[in-house]
């Protein structure tokens, strides 16, 4: 009896100090909008909508804590540095600038092909015919953020320019370049939205996509955890990969178009705007996240040509970046490494074309 | 009838956000096992095409708002002819001393600070960031009347569009002098309700005070963090040329102008780094000051303390001494020589925190010879210095973090506990004079004794512009026994 007593002190000593080692809120970075909303599209938006992360995390009373920045990527990263979030998503230039300059970010999905469509937007009334009519005029991005790298990969490649140097740069954010756009205090956007297009303030210059220009339309984005937060609580990365992967491979679906067009218009854009912002692609081949030769690429290129336009000074791969081992075993359990298997053959086919 | 400019501005913003409306984003819902949100009928509806009469609807719609905003704008809407930000701050103070009081009695509620502040764009350069700005803010402490603070006007000379290259930028009119790391603090570095005892203390307060005069600041060699948008030059220095007279002086007193340096160092790292944050700074200004030697009956009191001191400087002793004679001292005015010299290091990498001042000053003085039966000259040296160590627990100091889309007022609450210590010796050579001069304890105190002051508090930052501080101080002033304690509660709010 006192064997079975001590048993029993001992497992519920057990389950306490197992009880306590989750964390009580798990908190979540993501890239805001203009129109100051607290939601995002694609499989995130999914799975805001459907409180997937609650429901799975519910038991244990972990709550979860979303933040939207309205500096995109550069506040994430602050708000990485600084340990107020655990989980997030930002474009190429912030994520691998922040690991660059030693954030101990590990990524841990992988990444869709497609990049949809971007916009080069000029005032309507603009002079502006042609992109080379861009030489020497003043072009607003939100700098630190994806358009950055965009653009100097933009000028190098389809204007022969140096980014940088040619053109006069104004780093905005899109709600205030859009303003400054219509009011004339500058003459072209890099990363517009089409609403402005629709209201009749501007036109498109030139519409960039992985096809058209592909040095430049194929942008990487990440989304990672900390490796704090890997050593501390691998469960919880695990489970919370295995519901990313989960409502990747529910949402991503040929009949859910209209759901995921449905889902962009959360964070304030016209329903329009979505699904002109839309490449047109294969909803599984752009979106589904893999983790292969395809993203890999991307991520190398991307710090490369980081690099050489002198954003980051210190270089990494993708693969010393990646932490695959939640992401391996939950497409394992889930069983998508067969369901996705023509995915990952058709991009290690667009790979080749990469390198 | 043809709308009026104001109207067509109205019609067009009013169409811009009917355009806008995401018409199809109504709610959806989970309808299946599987998780997979369906449309609803609702949904169905909201994506339907407009009819004749929905357009006329909206048109109606239009014109009801369109009346609306050119009413309020002509009759509600305050006018300026330049952009303009209004800030204000308030202060709402409870002070506890401890020990036994006199009137005035200081344990009472105050309002020790009232601030008003006008700031905008004169000219606005949309090619090169060269803005021409205006600052006008006025204040009022403990309840006195409102005088002008700040009154100047700013220009950026380079192109502050790239974050890679040097600023310069000069304002001129009445501002802060740009000395010293603590005076030119804001909240994130400096914690405490009151500043350190030399920052408001005889020798060194005229510098962290404001004046009327010119103030160069500028940078090189900027380390930039794209991935942060962060920005840390490698040397930033700010220069200032001033009356010296201090502010709200219509004309200068003096003969010489006050000038003003201050230089300050970072490492050129990136935010990620552990050195981010940490700056290296000297301050110097070197002015003239009229001294005033007030005449009259200066001492004695018939009985009064005195301090007898070797010739080291120690005291051997004090007592009671009954003085026979009063003296008659004229009044006289002398020019003396001021300088001030700062050094400083900060390490403000939230969330530990720490700040290090040490302060040394000089000016010419007088003091009365009771054996001349003249004033006479002497060069006082002042020390003062000050550490602080301080926590940032929060997002207060986070601006990207702040900055989120939000559906309510929402705002993170940030503690800031901190400790301080600060000393001022203001004469460092006073027992030399003690035994020439006649000086009273309380005078004494007043003209050259050293005070150490510990400060122990928290900041609770609970609102975007709203904080509660408390701070215990405690406070040794030589050659008095008695120790000061005070507790500090102070509401600080502003717009």
């Amino acid at each position: 009896m006192k064997t079975r007593t001590i048993l029993g002190l001992i497992g519920i000593l057990s389950l306490a100090a197992g009880a306590a080692d989750v964390p009580k809120v798990i908190r979540l970075g993501w890239v805001g909008n203009k129109y100051d909303k607290p939601f995002t599209g694609g499989v995130v938006g999914y799975i805001q909508e459907n409180q997937l992360w609650e429901k799975e995390f519910a038991k244990e009373g972990i709550k979860i804590e979303w933040n939207f920045f309205k500096g995109t990527g550069p506040a994430i990263n602050e708000a990485v540095a600084n340990g107020k979030i655990d989980f997030a998503s930002s474009g190429d230039l912030p994520s691998t600038a922040g690991r660059a300059g030693g954030l101990p970010t590990r990524v841990i999905v992988g990444g869709g092909a497609g990049g949809g469509k971007r916009f080069i937007l000029v005032a309507a009334g603009s002079s502006i015919r042609r992109p080379a009519d861009l030489r020497g005029k003043r072009i607003s991005f939100q700098k630190g953020t994806y358009a950055h790298l965009a653009w100097d990969r933009y000028a190098r490649d389809v204007l022969k320019a140096d980014g940088e140097k040619s053109f006069k740069l104004y780093s905005l954010t899109s709600g205030d370049a859009e303003v400054a756009l219509a009011s004339g205090s500058v003459d072209a956007i890099y990363g517009g939205s089409l609403d402005l297009v629709y209201k009749g303030q501007a036109k498109v210059l030139d519409t960039i996509t992985a096809d058209r220009y592909p040095t430049v339309g194929n942008n990487a984005g990440s989304t990672y955890t900390t490796q704090q937060f890997i050593n501390k609580y691998p469960d919880i990365v695990y489970r919370w990969v295995k519901v990313y992967l989960k409502a990747a491979d529910d949402l991503y679906r040929k009949e859910n178009q209209s759901l995921i067009w449905q889902l962009g218009t959360k964070s304030g854009s016209s329903l329009k705007s979505v699904k002109e912002s839309d490449d047109g692609g294969d909803v599984r081949q752009q979106n589904l996240p893999i983790f292969d030769d395809h993203y890999k690429i991307r991520v190398d290129k991307a710090i490369a040509d980081e690099i050489s336009f002198r954003l980051i000074r210190r270089p990494f791969t993708a693969e010393s970046w990646w932490d695959r081992r939640f992401y391996d075993r939950a497409l394992s359990e889930l069983k998508l490494d067969k369901k996705w298997a023509d995915i990952y053959a058709w991009r290690a086919q667009e790979a080749k074309k990469l390198r | 009838m043809h709308p009026s400019g104001s109207s067509r501005k109205a019609n067009l913003v009013l169409a811009s956000i009917l355009i806008s409306l995401p018409f199809g984003a109504a709610s959806a819902q989970d309808d299946s096992d599987s998780g997979i949100v369906i449309d609803t009928a609702a949904q169905a509806a909201a994506n339907a095409p407009a009819t004749v009469g929905d357009v006329d609807d909206a048109r109606k719609s239009t014109l009801i708002l369109d009346e609306w905003i050119n009413r309020t704008l002509e009759r509600t809407i305050p006018k300026t002819s330049r952009p303009l930000n209004l800030s204000g701050n308030i202060s709402t103070r409870y002070t506890y001393i401890q020990g036994k009081q006199a009137t005035p009695y200081y344990n009472s509620f105050n309002i020790p600070n009232v601030s008003l502040g006008f700031k905008g764009i004169l000219f606005k350069d949309y090619e090169n960031s060269k803005n021409l700005t205006y600052s006008l803010g006025f204040s009022s402490a403990n309840g006195g009347a409102p005088t002008v603070a700040d009154a100047n006007i700013g220009y950026s000379l380079l192109s502050t569009v790239d974050l890679r290259n040097p600023s310069l930028n000069i304002s001129i009119g009445q501002q802060k002098k740009p000395w010293g790391q603590e005076a030119q603090a804001d909240a994130e570095a400096q914690p405490s309700v009151s500043g350190s005892t030399y920052l408001s203390s005889v020798g060194v307060s005229d510098v962290s005070a404001r004046d009327i005069g010119v103030v160069i600041k500028g940078d090189i060699l900027p380390t930039v963090d794209y991935g942060y948008n962060y920005r840390a030059p490698l040397l930033a220095v700010s220069a200032g040329f001033f009356n010296g007279a201090g502010a709200n002086v219509s004309a200068d007193n003096n003969r010489d102008k006050e000038w003003v340096v201050r230089a300050v160092l970072a490492p050129p790292v990136g935010y990620y780094n552990f050195l981010r944050g940490l700056t290296i700074g000297a301050s110097f200004a070197k002015s003239e000051k009229n001294i005033i030697a007030a005449g009259g009956v200066l001492t004695p009191a018939k009985t009064i303390w005195l301090y007898k001191t070797n010739s080291a400087g120690t005291k051997t002793d004090s007592g009671k001494v009954t003085v026979a004679d009063a003296v008659k001292a004229p009044s006289d005015t002398i020019s003396g020589d001021r300088t001030r010299l700062g050094i400083d290091i900060s390490y403000i990498r939230t969330p530990v925190n720490l700040t290090v001042e040490g302060v040394y000053a000089t000016q010419d003085s007088v003091y009365w010879d009771k054996v001349t039966k003249s004033f006479s000259p002497y060069h006082r040296r002042s020390w003062g210095g000050s550490v602080t160590l301080f926590l940032n627990i929060g997002e207060q100091f986070l601006k990207g973090y702040r900055e989120q889309a939000r559906p309510d007022d929402w705002w993170p609450i940030t503690w800031q506990p901190f400790f301080r210590i600060d000393g001022f010796d203001p004469d460092d050579d006073i027992r030399g004079r003690w035994d020439t001069t006649y000086v009273s304890r309380g005078a004494a105190a007043a003209a050259g004794a050293w005070q150490l002051v510990g400060t122990v508090g928290g900041n609770v930052f609970f609102a975007r512009t709203t904080k509660l501080q408390v701070n215990y101080r405690w406070k040794k002033t030589e050659d008095f026994p008695a120790k000061f304690h005070e507790t500090l509660v102070q509401l600080s709010y502003g717009f």
